[in-house]
């Protein structure tokens, strides 16, 4: 208990272990910290994997647009595990809060480029050869600029 | 007009509120950086307090809103006539009453006596059980406190009259050793009146929901915290005015040394909450039957008997 | 004039004294361990005047951590409705936001704003202390700032 008290007077002479509190600077976390899923639509091929691996039905596709609900996602990084090709990725920052939940909607647009014959929406040829090859492809061939089913028509013309 | 000022500013309410608030500023803060914490302002109860005064009332059904406010209200008179029976100094020479002892005693169980019946009152069961433990710790800490008012007011010699002042004033050597003694069990009574940790039993800090104030909102609650307060004013005072030669230097020299005395008592205060955890209610009374009611009683008859051959 | 100075500074203590009331409606516990620590002396919630406090009836915040399942939603409207105006609600972690992992079980309602009002809502499973500061420091503006939470 001696002990226990110079402890408590020694103490009073040291600076406090409270972090510094002013405005948004909190936000800044050590490199460990796992973060939150940030999508990054150059490069995801909307094969909608993660939307599978999902534990809480945090991901939603409409069109075009990439949604993640921060209302529902507890950041357990299984999307960014199940993406084939590395478009979800997780910074360390935190989460903020909100006053209405749709600030916690995190909408991106997927950069879809559209098939050079019927002009339907289709994920870029280089990530799928990239991901076939394991490297940045050099060349791609014309008929992987096509959507699938303009490619069908372009090996079997009937 | 002189009596409204000693009512209102210098010994009354403005400086029995704003030495309490201090203190009790003062005690959170030092408990705050023992724990390597910033903690509040020291200016922190008087937010706390005026908060309060704007909010809304939710009163339980049971009592009237008149009954509402009174209880705490009595306990608030009762303690601004506590602190004008003090000797303070600048105004002890115009008064005109003795400074009762035994009255300021019994003002400072007001507060506590309020709490009791509003926990009773609110029929609400968590103010229920801390009103009983309350009733229940009360026997044990005033009859230490008694012990050592007594053994005090044999200090001041043959008509006992429990003069605040005459106890202040009493300084010889043996008078001197006789207070030191006293000084462990004052600060246990007082640790136990002012529900400080490790006799924090009544509300437990927040685990049965604050204990007796269990219902109090608004300015209801307003009320018993600023009671609080003027208690925590008394008691810092009368530890200055028990241990500090306040009486016998100059007006202004007594006046520092009495919140020299008050700030002392509740950084030993702070100390003590912060190494010790909550007692049980047997643990408690154990401890005051076993230990500080024989060992006061005994201090007693050794004054009474070195003082009277 | 001299009454609304008054009034303004009793507006104002009100944002440097926030008494928080803290409700678990069935989150995982995880999300109360970090309002804990929010106490500790890292994240010292206590140097802004944010306390726990035990009984609703003094609070000015309502803390609630986890989605609303069916036995625990008389308790927290009763919690709700004896709080004194002007009051706020801080919905903690995602379990309160939207139901996160126990959405759709069987005993799950629904997330809390679907039963209270609630002014700030900080994510993250389990919310980081930082988040809570952050938030609760927002809902003392709120506080102070809303008109219609002061008319009673
Ligand atoms: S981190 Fe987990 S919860 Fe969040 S979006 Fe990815 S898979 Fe869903
Ligand atoms: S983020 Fe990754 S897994 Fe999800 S749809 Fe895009 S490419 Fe597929
Ligand atoms: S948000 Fe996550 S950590 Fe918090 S209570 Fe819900 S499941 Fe637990």
């Amino acid at each position: 208990m001696v002990k226990l008290i110079g402890w408590l007077l020694t103490n009073l002479f040291k600076k406090p272990l409270t972090f510094e509190f002013k405005g948004k600077s909190l936000k800044a976390v050590r490199a460990t910290y796992r973060g939150y899923p940030t999508h990054r639509g150059e490069r995801c091929a909307a094969c909608r994997l993660c939307i599978y691996v999902c534990p809480s039905d945090a991901i939603r596709i409409e069109g075009s647009l990439f949604i993640i609900n921060k209302c529902k996602c507890t950041a357990c990084k299984d999307c960014a595990d199940a993406c084939p090709f590395g478009a979800m990725q997780f910074i360390p920052r935190l989460i903020g809060t909100a006053i209405s939940k749709n600030e916690y909607m995190e909408i991106t647009e997927i950069k879809l480029v559209k098939c050079e014959n019927c002009g339907e929406p289709m994920p870029k040829p280089e990530l799928l050869l990239g991901r076939l090859l394991g490297k940045p492809p050099k060349t791609i061939p014309p008929y992987l600029r096509l959507c699938p089913k303009c490619r069908r028509q372009f090996f079997n013309p009937t | 007009m002189e009596f409204l000022k000693d009512l209102f500013l210098y010994p009354g309410f403005l400086f029995g509120f704003v030495l309490g608030g201090l203190l009790e500023g003062f005690k959170r803060k030092l408990k705050a950086r023992m724990q390597l914490r910033k903690g509040p302002p020291v200016t922190q109860p008087f937010y706390d307090l005026s908060k309060l005064l704007l909010k809304n009332i939710t009163k339980p059904y049971t009592i009237s809103s008149f009954t509402y406010l009174l209880i705490p209200f009595v306990p608030t008179v009762g303690l601004l006539v506590g602190v004008l029976l003090m000797p303070y100094p600048f105004y002890q020479e115009k008064a005109s009453f003795s400074f009762d002892l035994i009255l300021i005693f019994y003002l400072t169980e007001l507060p506590l006596l309020s709490q009791i019946i509003f926990g009773y009152f609110s029929k609400s069961p968590y103010g229920m059980v801390g009103a009983a433990r309350a009733a229940q710790m009360f026997f044990y800490y005033n009859g230490v406190f008694i012990m050592v008012i007594t053994t005090l007011c044999l200090l001041e010699g043959p008509p006992y009259s429990f003069c605040l002042k005459s106890i202040a004033e009493a300084w010889d050597s043996l008078d001197v050793l006789i207070k030191i003694l006293t000084i462990p069990f004052f600060v246990f009574s007082v640790l136990a009146k002012l529900k400080l940790n490790p006799f924090s039993i009544p509300d437990a800090e927040a685990e049965i929901l604050e204990g007796p104030l269990t219902e109090a909102s608004g300015v209801a609650l307003a009320l018993f915290k600023l009671n609080y307060l003027l208690e925590l004013a008394i008691f810092g005072s009368l530890f200055a005015f028990f241990y500090l030669p306040v009486l016998k230097t100059s007006p202004q020299m007594g006046l520092s040394l009495i919140l020299l005395g008050a700030f002392f008592l509740f950084f030993m205060f702070a100390l003590v909450e912060n190494f010790t955890a909550r007692l049980r209610l047997s643990q408690f009374s154990a401890l005051y039957l076993k230990f500080l009611i024989p060992s006061a009683t005994l201090i007693l008859v050794i004054t009474w008997v070195l003082k009277t051959w | 004039m001299f009454l609304d100075a008054i009034k303004q500074f009793l507006r104002y203590s009100q944002k440097k004294s926030l008494w928080v009331f803290h409700v678990n409606t069935g989150s995982c516990n995880g999300c109360d361990i970090e309002i804990l620590a929010l106490f500790s002396s890292k994240y010292d919630a206590e140097r802004f005047g944010i306390k726990l406090v035990g009984s609703p009836k003094h609070a000015d915040i309502l803390l609630v951590t986890g989605p609303v399942t069916t036995k625990s939603r008389d308790p927290l409207l009763r919690a709700y409705d004896m709080m004194p105006k002007p009051k706020a609600v801080v919905s903690v972690g995602v379990c309160s936001l939207s139901g996160g992992v126990f959405a759709k079980s069987y005993n799950v309602l629904g997330p809390v704003d679907n039963f209270i009002p609630v002014h700030v809502y900080i994510g993250g499973c389990s919310a980081h202390p930082n988040m809570i500061l952050e938030g609760l420091l927002r809902a003392a503006q709120i506080l102070c700032e809303e008109e219609e939470l002061w008319s009673f």
